[in-house]
């Protein structure tokens, strides 16, 4: 049976070719994977592979990801566009508690998406807090050497077409 | 010589869960601080007492001085402990503080201020004879005087901007052919960033490491040093892996700089706990950076490899009692090493992540620690540090504890929010972190080799098989499983305790 998911970024398909008494055997890429679970606790997952044991284990929500030999993967069913939709949007805003450094462009100004509007320090770090899409930049709603809270939305970016 | 009963801890998060647990075994009652959505926190279940700051900025609430001495009077503590960051080194604070009669645990206003400012540390430094990093400050702008004094310093040398930050205005100058081209472009940079051209010539060091010395004094003249730590291993200059004993002192370098440490607090009269940071070069020499007057983050790593508790030493020195020990019993035993658990994205710049945390985990080794603010279901927000806890081991040797710290390190997911815990996996695997070639911008260096790597058919082959079977009965165990859980399959989640 063809089976599919989400590993990170990546589409994995993939086939169980034996799910028995604790015995696993899948396919993957053309390769064969023979495991056998040793021990199934989600805190303490143990299974054997070519002789050797890995532990492992998995977030009680099953959404938060798995820990295999110490590497963490967030995997899980495809979403369609899920994935797409969360990496855009909500970066205007502060990421955490800090202090406006620089202000890069001007109220007025024609932006285009990803380009760097004002510069804030927190927690000794820089970071640029870029355009989410293009637009005219309305207001800066603080000035350079203002201290901010976490979350607070920073400018005030109209899209062209509202524009 | 003042007993103390009772202490506010004016801190929140895993220092002040630490703060508590000392406290604990002392017989010393607690009160804490917390923010309305800190109600579930360890620090605010821990405590004896926890008192609500309510809604409000930090300066309304954890930063407030007139609030904190209120709660401290209106519940008669007899002390406060700022734990680090907050107003741990706010001089003000702590003068206050002690005109209300009550004691903080930290050291004198006049140390604060004077290891609190670079210039006044500096001057004090030069006056006690203490190693700094060789350079010219002044005033002097003359290109062939500079020139002259950077050939004095010894090649290569840094200038940069006075009024400088962020590498703007800066240049290293590898010999005297290049200075003049380099002086210029700095002072033109300068002069564009900040509006003044002056800059200042050091001795600039290849391959630096951060070294620094455990400092206690107490108020009989007792300056003791607790050996050193080495964090060289930084990212956005804060450091996430720290360690003692420090893989590159001899005896000869590591006495000559824990004796230094220990003079300089000498020097300056101080009281309490304090930590010296020097920076080491490869030929052995070090330079006084800067000093902290208060406990550090990574204070486990001398706690785990002296067998000291370095907040009771606080309260006993903060009560006016001699330090216990005398230098002699300083005695290292093994080796400690320290990761920083962050909230936090090492693929994209180290952007802070929130989210719920789902399972906080517990080493499930001996000879390790976690020190943690978190517990399951709590939320890791925008809003303070992001930290989320600091995990601690101990062992016999350097490789032990590397191998000791990677075994644990999947034992603390944090599900729920995004951490830098793979990233501090591959560190502690990269061959020149094991080979103990730890400079400050090895996190700088190996950026590539630390970036994740592409999964392998067999590691996605077994990512699979765990989110398919982990914590899911299989069809012949359907069976035996169905019964209603007893006693003690409910026991089976307390294995970690």
């Amino acid at each position: 049976m063809k089976k599919k998911l989400m590993i990170g970024s990546k589409e994995v398909e993939f086939f169980i070719m034996k799910d028995q008494d604790g015995e696993v055997l899948l396919e993957l890429e053309g390769q064969k994977f023979h495991f056998n679970v040793l021990k199934n606790d989600p805190d303490h997952f143990v299974f054997s592979y070519e002789g050797n044991n890995h532990f492992s284990n998995i977030s009680p929500s099953r959404r938060s990801g798995i820990i295999v030999d110490g590497k963490t993967y967030q995997i899980g069913p495809i979403e369609r566009g899920a994935a797409a939709k969360s990496a855009e949007g909500e970066a205007m805003s502060s990421p955490m508690p800090g202090k406006i450094l620089k202000l890069l462009v001007k109220e007025g100004d024609k932006v285009s998406k990803g380009e760097g509007l004002l510069i804030m320090e927190a927690m000794k770090m820089e970071h640029t807090i870029k355009a989410a899409n293009d637009g005219i930049l309305e207001k800066f709603h603080y000035s350079e050497g203002d201290l901010v809270d976490g979350g607070v939305e920073l400018v005030e970016l109209k899209g062209l077409e509202e524009a | 010589m003042a007993e103390i009963k009772k202490i506010l801890i004016a801190n929140r998060g895993e220092i002040a869960v630490r703060v508590i647990n000392t406290c604990r075994t002392k017989g010393i009652k607690t009160v804490s601080i917390y923010k309305p959505e800190e109600k579930k926190y360890p620090h605010a279940l821990l405590a004896d007492e926890s008192i609500c700051l309510g809604e409000g900025t930090l300066g309304e609430t954890y930063l407030n001085h007139d609030l904190l001495v209120e709660i401290a009077k209106k519940h008669n503590v007899d002390a406060i402990h700022p734990g680090y960051g907050f107003l741990s080194e706010n001089a003000k604070f702590s003068s206050r503080v002690r005109k209300e009669g009550i004691i903080f645990i930290g050291p004198s206003e006049d140390s604060m201020k004077l290891m609190g400012d670079k210039i006044s540390s500096k001057v004090k430094m030069e006056e006690i004879k203490a190693p700094l990093i060789p350079g010219y400050h002044g005033d002097n702008q003359d290109p062939a005087f500079l020139a002259q004094k950077a050939k004095e310093i010894g090649y290569p040398v840094l200038v940069k901007a006075s009024a400088g930050g962020g590498g703007k205005g800066m240049r290293i100058v590898k010999s005297d052919k290049e200075f003049n081209d380099s002086l210029a472009a700095a002072k033109r940079e300068a002069m564009n960033a900040f509006g003044d051209d002056k800059v200042l010539v050091e001795k600039f060091i290849v391959n630096p490491r951060h070294i620094e010395v455990q400092v206690f004094s107490d108020r009989y003249g007792n300056h003791l040093h607790l050996l050193e730590r080495e964090c060289s291993i930084q990212r956005r200059y804060q450091k996430i892996v720290e360690e003692s004993p420090s893989p590159a002192l001899t005896p000869e370098i590591r006495k000559e700089i824990t004796e230094t440490a220990a003079k300089i607090a000498a020097g300056i009269d101080y009281e309490g706990a304090g930590t010296v940071e020097f920076i080491l070069d490869e030929d052995g020499k070090f330079y006084f950076l800067e000093m902290n007057t208060r406990l550090q983050v990574e204070h486990p790593v001398t706690e785990m490899i002296t067998g000291l508790d370095l907040v009771d030493l606080q309260i006993q020195v903060a009560e006016g009692k001699p330090l216990p020990l005398k230098q002699e019993d300083v005695v290292a035993r093994g080796h400690a090493i320290e990761v920083r658990l962050y909230a936090e994205d090492p693929d994209n710049e180290f952007l802070p992540s929130t989210g719920k945390i789902e399972r906080v985990g517990f080493p499930s080794m001996p000879g390790t620690r976690l020190d943690t603010g978190f517990e399951d279901g709590n939320e890791v927000t925008i809003n303070f540090d992001p930290m989320l806890a600091k995990l601690i081991v101990h062992s016999s040797t350097r490789d032990q504890a590397i191998e000791k710290m990677k075994t644990v390190l999947p034992d603390v997911p944090f599900y729920g929010v995004k951490t830098n815990r793979d990233y501090l996996m591959r560190i502690l695997k990269h061959p020149k972190f094991v080979e103990g070639e730890t400079f400050t911008h090895f996190v700088e260096t190996w950026k590539s080799e630390l970036g994740p790597n592409e999964m392998s058919a067999e590691e996605m082959a077994k990512a699979i098989l765990v989110y398919l079977k982990a914590g899911k009965s299989s069809h012949s165990e359907i069976s035996s499983s169905r019964k209603q859980p007893g006693p003690w399959d409910t026991l089976s989640s307390l294995r970690n305790v």
